[in-house]
């Protein structure tokens, strides 16, 4: 085993075991919520034209909608005690 | 400059260099029009290592911020604290109905994922979602990623 890894086991562990939990979560919804089985398509999707590039710029914009929300947050918390960085 | 800042400077160039490839990999796989649906799935199982990696290598801020004080901690590490857990179990779970809703890698190795209207209803919601999250997490963190982005340059031989 790679030292970093031996180093890092415990914080790994944890980090698999909390995803775990949340899927266990998640699955137990899943049993009581009612769902219907989807058709699963062909994984060769036609990549085409302004829909290849309309993916990345929604992305964009999300994101840019989303730091645009944080603008707020940190003007508030500015005036207060800087936090503790990570 | 002491061994101790050498590690610290070779262990925030690492994780400046993980976050660059956490995020424009996330990018890609948040893009599957744009990808295709072959790579978005499997690149995910790339993304993962480096999701986990992005964690342990932050572990230090999280077990300190987690742990508790007897001093009120500031509101902006409060929120980041709250926020990154919703971030986190976001992330694990448009990841795993991914994984359920597979079109490609799941079923390429002989897998029938089962999918069912309420991990596509997950995986599709929670992943547009989690774009904005992931927006407001990298803006509340920009501090951090501003001052820590310029020890990477290279520095000129004769600074």
């Amino acid at each position: 085993m790679s030292p970093w890894l031996s180093r890092n086991g415990v914080p790994i562990g944890l980090v698999v075991l909390a995803s775990l939990v949340v899927v266990a979560g998640f699955e137990l919804v899943d049993a009581f919520v009612v769902s219907t089985p989807v058709e699963v398509e062909d994984g060769e999707a036609d990549l085409a034209g302004i829909t290849s590039v309309a993916g990345l710029i929604k992305v964009a914009a999300f994101l840019g909608v989303g730091a645009l929300i944080a603008v707020p947050l940190r003007r508030r918390f500015r005036p207060q005690a800087q936090g503790e960085q990570r | 400059m002491t061994t101790a800042s050498v590690h610290k400077r070779a262990s925030i160039t690492t994780r400046v260099w993980l976050d660059i490839a956490l995020f424009v990999g996330y990018v890609l796989l948040s893009a599957p029009q744009t990808t295709g649906i072959p790579f978005h799935e499997y690149f995910t199982v790339v993304f993962i290592p480096i999701f986990i990696a992005h964690i342990v290598l932050d572990w230090s801020w999280i077990s300190r911020v987690f742990r508790p004080s007897d001093r009120k901690r500031p509101a902006e590490t409060r929120f980041n604290r709250s926020f990154d857990i919703v971030l986190f179990v976001g992330m694990v779970v448009v990841i795993y109905s991914g994984f359920m809703v597979s079109e490609s890698i799941l079923p390429d190795f002989g897998i029938d994922p089962n999918a069912s209207s309420f991990w596509a209803g997950l995986h599709d919601a929670g992943g547009n979602l989690l774009i904005l999250l992931v927006g407001v997490h990298v803006a509340m963190h920009w501090p951090w990623i501003k001052r820590n982005i310029g020890r990477i340059r290279p520095k000129s031989a004769d600074a």
